[in-house]
């Protein structure tokens, strides 16, 4: 258990440099945190920072230093300036939290800047230039976790919240670090442990406790309160795994019939160029949009049709890979012509995937047009566009999570808990030995092969909460059974 | 000091059974030893139950006798009972158990004793240890005699500050009738150790003449019982059976309504009990809705009238006791010989000791058995041979002798004591060792027969024995591997036989064998080995086959565990100066000074990312 932990820890580096970053995501929002931490986190802060109302004569700053220093956990308004060229750079907002009242252990400062990406990195330069380093990507999750701040479930999580790209993505990494997943996950423990006691009971003091032990009960016991909370994380995983990272999405069809067009109504930006000569599209143009918060990842495919040109064969066969591992399809036909072979043959490379039938160019026929499409596609999904006139847009978007995610609501509802992919991985490996043990019960197995099969559910689970809850089974033997000479 | 006495290499003090076990494997190991005990009457006595072994302690035992010690060898040629537990939950927790009788125990552990060459056995109370800068030198008895040694190993037992209680009545006594040490726990306090102390307890003794048998149930003996020792040939005593009963509700009524008059609720005991072993007071307190709890009545020996009722243990007074052991069926016209009673004893948290159970205050002061907060004779004589092959290893300049958690039951006793320390007598269970699918009873000689030769304690036909063994085991387990067993009908009856299921198709063996009905009998049934295969063999071939997944998995384990082990912490590293961790984990690690990475994650309180913080500040200190 705590030999994989290390394995881990030792790709950590401890280094006692002043760190700093910018904490927000750059970009749309106004307003942006730059953090800094370490020993000299203070002092950097106190070279570059004018309180308002005190005068900024030289001989202050050491005053500055030592105010800053007395007072963690309050804020400061005044400026950043920068002290070789006595410029304001911004009017900010300076807290101070002092080591080890703070989120790393260390000496931390935040500024919190009201402007947006051109100022923030300009502060965070004059950082630097006195004497910071920049951190890596999640290296204050890291020294939090080094300094004993966090256990490895909430470093995670804090991590998801630096990457999160959504709102709803956000309120899952938030729901984690309180220790959502980690309760969920100590509860399964707990319920292992009450019946590894149970097992050890009967193994170690067999007189007192083996004649009173059930074993259907015990099978009971671990389907119930074992296996299937576990099996449902798994369920919760595979689900919040569309909201981090998107839903799949790749755009197919023949050359020209509005693929392109359609991607950027979709995405509502000009990104790929859309032209009337064929097979323009070589390149995998990829787009993240967004429908109710949830990321679609909208891959936009060369057209698909015979052809010799070599590069568009290549940009051929890659599509049908993207197919592959794509969670949707969204087919494009064109409406105002009728289906070709290059059609009946993409059909056949999608005829297994979750799909959408998109009708495109619906501005080119009648309203009441019904396209002749073969009998075996009248289950498909449709939905009839004009990506011209931004036509059935919406419909496309509320088809796509229905197909996608059958169940768009619930995947709001999973509030709280929900693993990672290193979490899903220990809570699987968890979930196998469990059933190994339920079979084994049932096999007439011996109880002390049982119990390794047990141990090593816990241990995995111990993997996800970082931290080993095993305390003393004895204690619990103890207390339970009456035991004695 | 007198010059009257010659010099020893090693003193052991207390001659229990880790006492006796230490003297013995220094002396073998060729160390000059003396061996006192306050009464030479009372070497190896077994001052509780009259049983050896059990659960756990079965693996003990068979660990101690693989390095050569003596407690299985004794505990066979006085063995009045054998039992196997457990018998149906796998061979990696079966455990053997023997009722002894336990003045022929006695005198034959002391038969041994004298009869080993470089080993003086003399009577003598310690009072002092002497002691010169911050080593041993040799002790002082209570009369002022001094004896002259390199090394000290204190295997005192209940002995320091002992205090009886029976009722209120309260005695100053190691054991009944047995003068305690008063002396020597405040010399250890004067020296620097922290004592603690500890309350055990042992139940009534009754005449056999005056129990009704007919109202208990007789246990059945093993018709052939199986020897506890590798090297005994037969089983010299008659065996006699012993039997179970019950308490009632209202002998639950008569401890209830007395409990201010037992010592453990009146309160007068201090000390920390083990939960394991309650006195009875502690069950109906404990356990109020339980109307009835097992009693088990074994005779003392075969020449005595003493039964030795389990289960009954107290601290009331006379009055009450007697009132009590009669209110159970059988048991009306009972006499009691010997009042049970509860004792106080200090112990030495086992913190204050290194792996190898030297004191980290005193160079060459060793410390094994209850004394390091441990009960039970054979968590006692494991830490014995344990401590006398290490006093001996340091005498002779050699580096210490320690077994981890994934080679013996002793590792992981020893790792537990010194890492953990502990506040309750602490008794070994088979669910504290991680690996214990490896550490099994039967495959203790060959886990252990070479670093018991290599020590000197083993000798060299034994381990040419194993050796050979070892390789036959290889060698059929390679055979019934390539086996294929063909589906024919003396095949399938034989199957049928068994209960198992038939094949259509040829099966590799090794399959066949994994199957839950099959044992090693299929192996001689359908493809029997040309060469002579011993019942030894053909059972470790069955366990390893049987368990290969689980075996392999385990091993995975050991793997991954020794990795950690390996992370040594030298011993001029400052805890205290590691950048990142709390000042109490500085003061935890300062104290118990883990000797790797592996013990310091062991150690309460240690989190992952402390031990990660720890490990780079090891790693910076390396470089």
């Amino acid at each position: 258990m705590s030999c994989s932990l290390l394995q881990r820890a030792s790709i950590l580096k401890m280094d006692q440099a002043t760190i700093a970053a910018i904490a927000t995501p750059t970009g749309s929002s106004g307003i942006g945190i730059i953090k800094i931490s370490g020993e000299d986190s203070i002092s950097i802060a106190a070279s570059i920072f004018r309180r308002s109302g005190f005068l900024s004569d030289e001989s202050g700053q050491p005053s500055l230093f030592l105010t800053l220093h007395e007072k963690s956990h309050q804020i400061f308004y005044g400026h950043i300036v920068d002290p070789k060229r006595d410029i304001v750079l911004d009017e900010v907002l300076l807290s101070v939290m002092l080591a080890p009242r703070s989120y790393t252990r260390e000496n931390i400062v935040e500024i919190n800047a009201h402007s947006g990406a051109v100022v923030l990195n300009a502060v965070l330069e004059l950082v630097l230039q006195q004497g910071a380093r920049l951190a890596e990507p999640g290296e204050f999750t890291k020294r939090a976790f080094l300094n004993g701040r966090i256990d490895l479930t909430q470093a995670e999580a804090v991590i998801d919240i630096i990457n999160a790209k959504t709102t709803q993505a956000l309120e899952f990494a938030t729901n984690q670090i309180k220790g959502g997943l980690r309760k969920s996950i100590e509860a399964v423990l707990n319920s292992l442990n009450d019946i590894i006691i149970e097992v050890d009971a009967a193994i170690d003091f067999p007189d007192e406790v083996g004649e009173i032990f059930d074993k259907e009960t015990l099978q009971e016991k671990l389907q119930t309160s074992v296996a299937e909370p576990l099996s449902d994380l798994i369920e919760r995983y595979k689900r919040t795994k569309m909201l981090k990272n998107g839903i799949k999405t790749v755009i197919v069809g023949r050359p020209n019939v509005g693929k392109s067009s359609l991607m950027n109504c979709l995405i509502k930006k000009d990104r790929v160029i859309v032209s009337e000569i064929p097979g323009t599209t070589r390149d995998f143009i990829e787009e993240v949009g967004l429908i109710k918060n949830i990321p679609i990842v909208f891959t936009d495919t060369a057209g698909l049709h015979d052809t010799d040109d070599r590069v568009e064969t290549i940009g051929i066969n890659k599509t049908y890979e993207y197919i592959e591992s794509a969670e949707l399809v969204l087919f494009v036909v064109d409406m105002s012509d009728s289906l070709t072979e290059e059609d009946h043959q993409i059909y056949k490379k999608i005829e297994y995937k979750k799909k959408i039938l998109v009708m495109n160019k619906s501005d080119l026929v009648s309203e009441t047009f019904l396209m002749d499409i073969p009998s075996q596609w009248e289950t498909i999904d449709r939905v009839k566009t004009s990506a011209l006139f931004n036509r059935g847009i919406d419909e496309i978007e509320n088809k796509i999570l229905d197909t996608a995610i059958q169940d768009p609501e619930g995947v709001y509802n999973i509030s709280s808990i929900s693993p990672n992919l290193r979490h899903k991985d220990a809570v699987e490996r968890s979930l196998n030995a469990v059933s190994t043990a339920i079979a084994g019960i049932a096999d007439e197995l011996s109880l002390a092969l049982v119990a390794i099969d047990l141990k090593e559910a816990v241990g995995a689970l111990e993997e996800v909460t970082g931290s080993s809850v095993k305390g003393d089974v004895l204690d619990q033997i103890f207390s339970r059974f009456c035991i004695g000479k | 000091m007198t010059s009257l006495q010659k010099p020893y290499d090693i003193i052991v003090v207390g001659a229990g059974h880790a006492g006796c076990e230490a003297a013995l494997a220094a002396a073998r190991m060729g160390c000059c030893v003396l061996l006192l005990a306050i009464d030479l009457d009372k070497v190896a006595s077994m001052p509780c139950s009259p049983s050896i072994g059990g659960m756990a302690k079965g693996q003990l035992v068979k660990e101690i006798d693989a390095l050569g010690g003596e407690m299985a060898k004794i505990s066979d040629k006085t063995a009045i009972h054998y039992k196997t537990l457990n018998t149906k939950k796998g061979p990696a927790v079966r455990s053997s158990r023997t009722q002894n009788d336990k003045a022929r125990y006695h005198m034959a552990m002391k038969a041994v004793i004298e009869r080993q060459p470089n080993l003086d056995l003399k009577q003598a109370m310690v009072d002092n240890l002497i002691v010169e800068g911050n080593k041993i030198v040799g002790i002082m008895d209570q009369t002022g005699f001094g004896f002259q040694a390199k090394a000290v190993i204190l295997a005192t037992g209940t002995f320091l500050s002992g205090l009886i209680h029976i009722g209120i009545n309260s005695i100053k006594a190691g054991r009944a009738g047995e003068f305690a040490s008063y002396g020597l726990p405040e010399n250890l306090k004067a020296l620097g150790f922290k004592l603690g102390r500890m309350k055990t307890g042992t139940p009534p003794r009754l005449k056999k003449t005056t129990i009704d048998f007919t109202k208990f149930v007789q246990q059945e003996l093993d018709p052939s019982p199986i020897p506890i020792s590798f090297f005994t040939e037969t089983i010299p005593l008659p065996q006699v059976p012993s039997y179970i009963g019950y308490t009632n509700k209202i002998s639950h009524g008569i401890v209830r309504d007395n409990l201010r008059h037992s010592a453990l609720y009146g309160g007068i005991i201090k000390g920390i009990s083990a939960r394991y072993c309650p006195s009875f007071e502690d069950k109906i307190v404990k356990f109020p809705n339980k109307d009835r709890h097992q009693i088990i009545l074994e005779p003392e020996g075969l020449d005595t009238d003493e039964i030795y009722a389990s289960g009954l243990g107290n601290s009331f007074p006379m009055e009450v006791q007697i009132e009590f052991v009669r209110s159970v069926e059988g048991l009306e016209d009972a006499e009691i010989m010997r009042p049970a009673y509860a004792i106080e004893y200090d112990y030495v948290n086992p913190i204050q000791l290194k792996p190898n159970l030297e004191t980290k205050l005193i160079s060459g002061l060793f410390m094994a058995g209850q004394i390091n907060g441990t009960s039970g004779y054979e968590e006692a004589a494991a830490q014995g041979i344990w401590a006398g092959i290490n006093a001996a290893r340091k005498i002779q300049e050699m580096r210490s002798f320690i077994l981890d958690r994934s080679e013996a039951y002793m590792g992981v006793m020893i790792d537990d004591l010194v890492t953990r320390g502990t506040r309750e007598p602490y008794r070994m269970f088979t669910s504290r060792a991680e690996y214990r699918l490896m550490l099994r009873e039967d495959n203790a000689d060959l886990r252990l027969f070479e670093k018991g030769y290599e020590l000197g304690l083993i000798n060299k036909d034994a381990l040419t024995d194993v050796k050979t063994r070892k390789r036959q085991i290889t060698k059929e387990i390679e055979r019934i591997k390539g086996v294929v067993i063909k589906p024919s009908q003396a095949a399938n009856e034989y199957l049928t036989h068994r209960g198992a299921s038939l094949i259509n198709n040829g099966i590799y063996l090794d399959q066949l064998l994994k199957r839950v009905e099959l044992d090693y009998d299929a192996v001689d049934h359908l493809a029997k080995s040309p060469a002579p295969i011993s019942p030894k063999v053909a059972q470790q071939v069955e366990i390893e086959i049987k368990y290969e997944g689980y075996i392999k998995r385990q091993l995975k384990e050991i793997d991954r565990f020794k990795n950690l082990e390996r992370v040594k912490v030298s011993d001029n590293f400052d805890f205290g100066k590691v950048h990142g961790l709390s000042n109490e984990l500085k003061e935890k690690l300062s104290s118990v000074r883990p000797s790797s990475l592996g013990q310091a994650s062991r150690i309460d309180g240690i989190t992952p990312a402390a031990l990660s913080v720890l490990m780079i500040a090891l790693k910076k200190f390396e470089t």
